[in-house]
């Protein structure tokens, strides 16, 4: 697109839909499916073909307490969710999304999910990390698992049922921003379609943000490449905030040094975690379950064998994952996705020999706030939570928050669908209602979106190649990230990261690229990325230095203990001179009593 | 033309034309091996033998049908797009004159062994 | 190691032509994927273009020939190409871009088959209180067929679909019509039979094999393919 045109909006293709939902990722495709079947005008926007979104790549499986093959019920799955966030969830979301699970895990079998059977012929169900049956006494079976490729199952049964119901699609299609109106209310949002290089304007009454997660920013990471957390940062452009951004899940078992994500689904079929003296060690850090415990607790179970000087290999940088004592049958029947995987990548079997893991960036527990209808929240000036007209955040880049300070397994694929479906019936409800929104026609605020295209279609250089590019500043970035704000935090590394961001920022101002194609530049988007990756990155450093605590995955090594007193709170961000203000947790569930701030033992 | 016998009942017609084929054509050659055939009259007594005269006849059918797959087949694969109709209707018609012809043909021979008295 | 790549920009109206481009070999270790090898490329020259996403087989972004085989760049060992390594894109669909091909009529396909279970007349409610029973032996059938990525390797592999792109299912789509047929919940198997019988959607399969050579998850289409066909015949004697 030549930038005359890019001056020009009404020479760009502009669509009108009820709704737009941003990613095709399992939250954006559930939400799809319930307003595609109440035949509302609705789009989705995803920046890949919907089933190479990163769902694809979940592998355990999703909790619910539907009790096939253990006694459970969702009261038992809500205090484990309580105590796996550290307290710091909101009860009266968990209550909601714990009560919904066993119902909406049937209706995707419904739906034709291949979920692994018992002999009864219902559905298999697999135990997992921080599950428990009567708040603690013993170890829960809830995960529902299709083999060990649950979230390639249930992205691809979505992705069919939304064929069925006819949903339209842009796919390959990088969303921008979101646009206002003159009165500052959402009305819409603009793309790139990528292939051809086209701005387009998708107005809409109302946008629902589902566009993941944003691991990118760290080095070894489980996620993919398209998780830069586009959502996220279009939420602080804005002007409003992030919450709890400081909290970033680091799985214990990646493939050590790559990243690759082995499922917690290896332990919980009955595999242990070994040091350099072939001792399972969890027993030291959760006498109780042991290599199920929740996943922080694992990871910084890890982390210290390895910086005590118990790592295994030459570089003494890792720790072994054995499932060699398992029979070698019900590896290959029940965890054939990640068996591939380590043969893939490391030439081992993991029927005959341990492979090597480390804690790998995996999740973020922040992101942009919602309440349990999946309406986004901003802070009034005096400090309460309001939504946001017409705006939703649902799945990874949605802070509900029913994750708090740390995700159990096979909560985020219940996430995803529960509060997938719940932000599109609020939406469907609104809908039906008068419009006293935005009109079709009404101006829209569209400068900025111009000012930012424009700046990066004139970024590229015809001079001989610059010493620094996009690639380079974001592998230093990642480098930051990994080294200042891993597993373990301190007041001094992160005060260093704050300076090296703003040095990192300065270097993207000024970059220049050399692809000046319109036709899959990849090399654009990947800086557009780039720029939202860095203002994650922003968000979380400053959302860190300020939390004096340890809670679930936020680690700081100079405040180890969790303080209730000052810090049982959600953090929120806003971009506008890094202000940190804070919003209560929730501890009133809907029906039941809520549970108190205990210390937590696994 | 292209969905004349097609998708799985042309697929079973072509196995079934095949293997009929494949049972035909060796007992016929064993058959025709076999007879002491010296002057016209007597070839077309072996030919008109009700037992094989049958067979054969039956074959043209099948071997039509079977060619008419195949060949449509290759039409279909190997034919630019805009000329396939052409094409098969070029095989249609040349099957169909091949099918006339030996028709006529297995008439002739039952008519020649009648008139040599040997039917 | 030396590389020879596909290069072609539609803004140009160059032709497409072969790049040479050269990685120093202390760069590429015994667990180099492509795909590294190829990020590695674009650091030379940031205009080289293809898709890529998961890095690790599960979302068929980054299918692509690689001396002359249909391959997913991120679980493809360089230590096990001979150089020159020859990077095309996958035959048979339209480029858009270097390696980047137009996958629409390989969706389109995939849609026509209808990819989803109908387990209910369409008037039918469904009933959340309770999961529609399968058997272990009922749901190991679908093994195989469920686990198909849509990278689109076997059918820009398959001859058929080179030559009736646009009416021939192809591999893919027709093992996700197999996927649905089998599924012991799913009650349109006669329909879904009755629709995938035609001259030109399922029988141009020629057995050449192809897909299932191609198939990065070791998936085996051409008999799935064949499942088919001798289902049609099973619906025939029923």
């Amino acid at each position: 697109m030549s930038l005359a045109e890019l001056d020009n909006p009404a020479q760009w293709d502009i669509y009108h839909f009820d709704a737009v939902i941003v990613g095709a990722g399992g939250a954006g495709l559930r939400s799809a499916l319930q307003l595609a079947q109440s035949d509302q005008n609705v789009a989705v926007v995803s920046k890949v073909f919907p089933t190479r979104s990163h769902t694809v790549a979940a592998q355990g499986g999703i909790n619910a307490a539907l009790g096939n093959l253990s006694e459970d019920n969702w009261h038992w799955h809500m205090y484990d969710t309580i105590k796996g966030s550290d307290y710091l969830g909101d009860q009266d979301a968990i209550e909601f999304m714990c009560r919904e699970a066993a119902e909406i895990v049937r209706e995707l079998e419904h739906f034709g999910v291949p979920f692994s059977r018992t002999d009864a012929g219902t559905i298999y169900q697999r135990p997992f990390g921080g599950q428990s049956q009567r708040f603690g006494k013993s170890q829960a079976t809830r995960t529902c698992a299709a083999a060990d490729r649950t979230g390639h199952a249930i992205l691809h049964t979505l992705y069919q049922q939304n064929l069925k119901a006819g949903t339209t699609f842009f796919n390959e299609a990088f969303a921008v921003d979101l646009v206002k109106d003159a009165q500052g209310e959402v009305a819409g949002l603009v793309i790139l379609d990528i292939a051809r290089g086209k701005v387009q304007l998708l107005r809409a009454r109302s946008v629902v943000l589902a566009t993941g997660g944003a691991c990118q920013l760290f080095e070894t990471n489980t996620n993919a490449k398209i998780n830069t957390g586009d959502g996220l940062a279009m939420v602080l452009r804005a002007g409003l905030p992030l919450q709890d951004m400081e909290f970033w899940q680091f799985h214990p078992t990646g493939v050590a040094g790559k990243g690759m994500l082995l499922s917690e689904a290896a332990r919980g079929e009955g595999g242990v975690l070994r040091n350099a003296e072939g001792r399972a060690f969890m027993v030291d850090y959760a006498p109780n379950v042991k290599d199920l415990a929740s996943r922080d607790v694992v990871a910084r179970a890890i982390a210290v064998e390895v910086k005590e000087g118990r790592g295994c290999g030459p570089n003494k940088d890792h720790v072994l994952l054995d499932l060699t004592h398992l029979d070698a049958e019900v590896i290959k029947q029940r965890l054939p996705g990640i068996r591939d995987i380590a043969l893939t990548f490391l030439g081992l079997d993991m029927c005959d020999s341990p492979v090597p893991v480390y804690p790998t960036a995996h999740y973020m527990m922040g992101g942009i706030p919602t309440d349990f209808h999946g309406r986004v929240l901003t802070q009034s000036v005096q400090g309460e939570a309001t939504p946001v007209a017409g705006l939703y955040a649902i799945g990874e880049c949605a802070c509900v928050s029913v994750h708090g300070a740390n995700r159990l397994g096979g909560n985020s694929l219940l996430d995803i669908v529960v509060f997938g479906r719940a932000a599109a019936r609020h939406l469907q409800a609104a809908l039906a209602g008068p419009n006293t929104r935005t009109q079709a026609d009404s101006p829209l605020d569209l400068a900025p979106i111009q000012q930012r295209l424009a700046h990066w279609q004139q970024a590229v250089s015809d001079e001989a190649r610059s010493e620094d590019s996009v690639a380079a500043i974001r592998r230093d970035l990642q480098a930051a990230m990994q080294q200042d704000c891993g597993v373990f935090r301190t007041e001094e590394t992160l005060t260093q990261l704050c300076a090296s961001l703003a040095a990192l920022q300065a270097r993207l101002k000024k970059v220049s690229l050399q692809d000046a194609s319109a036709a899959f530049n990849l090399e654009r988007l990947e800086a557009m990325e780039l720029e939202n990756l860095m203002t994650l990155a922003t968000a979380t450093a400053y959302s860190a230095l300020a939390r004096k605590e340890s809670r679930g995955a936020h680690s700081r090594m100079d405040y180890p203990d969790r303080d209730d007193q000052a810090w049982l709170k959600h953090s929120l961000y806003f971009l506008q001179d890094h202000r940190l203000t804070y919003k209560p947790v929730n501890l009133t569930p809907l029906t039941v009593d809520g549970f108190e701030p205990k210390a937590r033992v696994y | 033309m292209t969905r004349l016998l097609t998708g799985f009942r042309a697929h079973l017609w072509q196995r079934v034309s095949a293997v009929w084929l494949l049972v035909y054509v060796p007992l016929a050659v064993a058959y025709l091996a076999f007879q002491p055939v010296s002057s016209h009259a007597a070839l077309m007594g072996v030919l008109s033998q009700p037992l094989f005269w049958v067979a054969s006849v039956l074959t043209i059918g099948l071997l039509a049908v079977h060619a008419w797959v195949g060949v449509r087949d290759a039409i279909l694969d190997y034919a630019p797009r805009p000329r396939v109709g052409l094409w098969l209707m070029a095989l249609a018609t040349m099957l169909a004159f091949w099918v006339g012809f030996a028709l006529y043909a297995a008439w002739r021979i039952l008519v020649e062994a009648n008139e040599g008295g040997l039917l | 190691m030396q590389f020879s790549i596909y290069r072609y920009q539609p803004e140009s109206h160059d032709e497409p032509y072969m790049q040479s481009f050269e990685l120093a070999d202390d760069r590429i270790n015994d667990d180099t994927m492509l795909l590294g090898a190829l990020e590695m490329l674009r650091e030379q020259d940031p205009t080289l273009t293809f898709r890529s996403s998961c890095k690790e087989g599960v979302c068929g972004s980054d299918g692509m020939n690689v001396n002359g085989q249909n391959v997913l760049s991120c679980i493809t060992q360089v230590k096990s190409l001979p150089a020159p390594v020859v990077i095309r894109p996958m035959p048979g669909l339209p480029v858009i871009r270097d390696l980047v091909i137009d996958m629409d009529l390989f969706y389109r396909h995939y849609e026509s088959v209808d990819p989803y279970l109908q387990p209910t007349q369409p008037n039918q409610t469904i009933d959340l209180d309770h999961e529609l029973l399968q058997s272990p032996q009922e749901r190991e059938r679908l093994d195989g067929s469920y686990e198909c990525i849509l990278c689109g390797c076997c059918a820009t592999s398959c001859p058929s679909f080179w030559w009736n792109p646009d009416q021939f299912h192809g591999p893919a789509a027709l093992l996700a019509a197999r996927r649905f047929v089998i599924d012991s919940r799913d009650i349109t198997t006669r329909d879904r039979l009755e629709k995938l019988d035609d001259v030109y959607k399922t029988f141009r399969c020629r057995n050449i094999q192809n897909c299932t050579a191609s198939c990065p998850k070791g998936l085996n289409p051409s008999q799935a393919i064949n499942e088919l066909k001798s289902l049609m015949l099973k619906k025939q004697v029923d």
